[in-house]
């Protein structure tokens, strides 16, 4: 319902109108699916094969998405009217920690969907060496599960940290009277308060610790799911990467044998070519 | 009205503005990217003149009479495509090379695959770059070249320089890590903890994992913000195609031939073995301080995959006494793109060489 008092209504028409026309934008380009958020961009980056660009309409998207999102929690501190009491930064945080929060969320679904993709395959069969593998493949995936929300957690807890910050610099900002310069500075300002946060976080021991737990545990389940794969091509009589590998290290070392029988040859030569040169004669 | 609404209507002014120019950039930026997946890579005329498996080595035509140097083979790392040295004309290092009469030779390591599981550093660095390095010299019928080194490129260069000194007669490396275990090196952070083999084992490390990586040393900025500024590009198509160039190569990212990423990664950024003397490749020890011909050591002062403590750490290592290390003040893309790097970078690379060609005729 419109309400020419409400402070807020201009705004909220316009960001209705662009957010409007992001979305048709979007089902023009992807029918039947709403890739507005963070993690679709993502995915496609991560799904993007080797030589191709990234969908960049997709990349500028989601940041667009991003920035409306953004300008609705700042147009909401804005439009505090001056003489309401100072707001508590915990509560103004809050709004930036959830946005923090989801901003990473979907990099974690990215991982899931990058590294798990193995979890798909069929079920074990009928040998034990398969059930056995296929126990490890559920045990690590487990694991991988764990660790994933361990990452997401630390940074939920990091981006609490920063949008508290970052809450108490806009009450602080409002409360002295200091304008901005725009929503576009103001966006900055978050996303370098955000860097910033990340930044202190990734430097951490804990942090590379838990990113090669996770890395660590993504290289031994993706090992263990392609055992588990050759255990099925060997029962249909299909190449295996195992073999095809043994293949490959014995064309390398024969290519290192050819080289070296190749220089000795030459080298061969030489010695004879010297040989039957003329001898220089003294005077 | 509250207190607050002239800053709410500027606001609502700024918002609306750009929700018009949100469907303003929408057209021209999917139709430039069109046209920028559709356009090769690179912008000079090249051609093949040497090629094993994937490698492919280009001599690029000439675009100016010759300076009279040596041929210079600029050696690119294995984690992007080499086009970044010849973007586009106006962005392209090599361009400016060939236009100051220097004969240029790259190294394309191609997109390596399965097949390509077990190639070592040794065969990278004794194998395919000396291989080129050889043709190089025997096609111009010389002793000695210019070697020019970008990023992991010039860490490979430093070695192959370290062992086989008499190939090389001037060194230039380009925002080379050297010292791998620096403070600042968050990357380097990051790769302490993982096992190389179980890394190995999995197989040929993913273009794309890697570009997470690098995306994930600044995710706010790389991921969202600098996407935000296309809204201000939807009038300029040149700066719009200029954009999106640089976005293809971004994520043009090879996958890592398993064998040589693992050594990489432990023996360089976990072991720091280069800068400690303990670095082997192909039974050899590398050993910096062999390093005698002059070497121009160019690093980036914003860089943030290779902090310039990473490059600068050569200066000490080096048996050379012609050493010049140059700090450029951007970052470690904008060395090859920005106006900085391109005002700077080709100017000082070829007065360097030029004044080193003149020592050397006199001293021979």
């Amino acid at each position: 319902m419109s309400d020419a008092n409400d402070p807020l209504e201009a705004w909220r028409s316009v960001l209705a109108q662009g957010q409007q026309a992001f979305q048709n934008y979007v089902s023009q380009l992807y029918p039947g699916s709403a890739p507005s958020q963070f993690a679709d961009g993502w995915s496609k980056v991560g799904a993007s094969h080797t030589g191709a660009a990234p969908d960049i309409a997709n990349l500028y998207l989601a940041s667009c998405d991003h920035f409306f999102g953004m300008t609705r929690a700042f147009m909401e501190q804005m439009s505090l009217p001056a003489s309401s009491p100072a707001p508590d930064p915990r509560a103004q945080g809050k709004k930036f920690a959830a946005d923090f929060e989801q901003w990473f969320a979907p990099g974690a679904a990215a991982g899931n969907t990058a590294f798990a993709q193995g979890l798909q395959w069929p079920g074990a069969g009928a040998t034990s060496e398969a059930q056995k593998l296929w126990q490890s493949v559920m045990e690590l995936t487990q694991r991988l599960q764990s660790l994933q929300t361990t990452l997401a957690d630390t940074w939920a807890a990091t981006g609490r940290e920063a949008a508290q910050q970052f809450g108490a610099q806009l009450a602080t900002a409002q409360a002295a009277g200091k304008d901005f310069a725009g929503l576009k500075p103001l966006y900055d300002a978050w996303i370098d308060n955000a860097e910033k946060a990340y930044s202190k976080q990734a430097h951490q021991e804990a942090y590379a610790q838990l990113l090669g737990d996770l890395t660590n545990t993504v290289n031994e389940l993706k090992s263990k799911q392609r055992e588990l794969i050759e255990t099925w091509s060997r029962q249909f009589g299909l190449p295996t990467r195992s073999e095809l590998d043994a293949v490959h290290l014995r064309m390398k070392e024969m290519q290192r044998e050819l080289r070296e029988l190749q220089a000795a040859i030459a080298a061969k030569r030489v010695a004879k070519a010297r040989r039957a040169a003329p001898k220089p004669v003294r005077p | 009205m509250s207190a607050a609404s002239p800053l709410l209507d500027a606001a609502t002014r700024e918002l609306a503005d750009f929700a018009r120019g949100l469907a303003a950039t929408l057209p021209a930026l999917v139709a430039a990217a069109r046209r920028v997946e559709r356009a090769p890579d690179g912008c000079s005329a090249k051609q093949v003149v040497f090629q094993q498996d994937k490698l492919r080595l280009y001599r690029y035509a000439p675009l100016a009479p010759p300076a009279g140097l040596r041929p210079i083979l600029i050696c690119y790392a294995l984690v992007n495509r080499p086009y970044m040295m010849d973007l586009q004309e106006d962005r392209s290092l090599i361009r400016a090379l060939l236009s100051a009469g220097l004969d240029v030779y790259l190294i394309d390591w191609g997109y390596p695959d399965g097949a390509d599981r077990f190639v070592s550093l040794d065969d990278y660095i004794n194998g395919y770059l000396d291989r080129c390095v050889r043709h190089v010299l025997a096609a111009h019928d010389i002793d000695t070249l210019n070697l020019l080194g970008v990023c992991q490129g010039g860490t490979f260069s430093l070695c192959y320089t370290a062992l086989h000194p008499r190939n090389v007669r001037n060194l230039i490396t380009m925002v080379t890590p050297v010292d791998f275990k620096t403070p600042e090196n968050l990357l380097s952070k990051w790769v302490q903890k993982i096992d190389v083999s179980l890394m190995t084992q999995a197989g040929n490390f993913p273009g794309e994992l890697l570009n997470l990586a690098f995306l994930s040393l600044m995710p706010f900025r790389l991921t969202r913000q600098k996407y935000l500024g296309l809204t201000d590009m939807a009038d300029y198509s040149r700066e719009l195609a200029d954009f999106l160039r640089m976005e293809k190569w971004i994520f043009d990212s090879p996958d890592q031939a398993s064998a040589a990423f693992g050594e990489f990664i432990r023996w360089f950024y976990q072991e720091n073995r280069l800068i400690q003397g303990r670095l082997e490749i192909g039974g050899r020890t590398v050993e910096l301080a062999k390093i005698t011909q002059p070497v121009l050591n160019i690093y980036a002062t914003r860089d943030h995959l290779v902090p310039p403590s990473a490059s600068t750490a050569l200066g000490k290592q080096i048996g050379s006494q012609d050493y010049v290390a140059a700090g450029i003040d951007t970052g470690h893309i904008g060395m090859y793109v920005s106006a900085t790097g391109l005002r700077e970078v080709p100017s000082k690379i070829v007065r360097w060489l030029g004044s080193r060609s003149a020592v050397t005729s006199r001293a021979n």
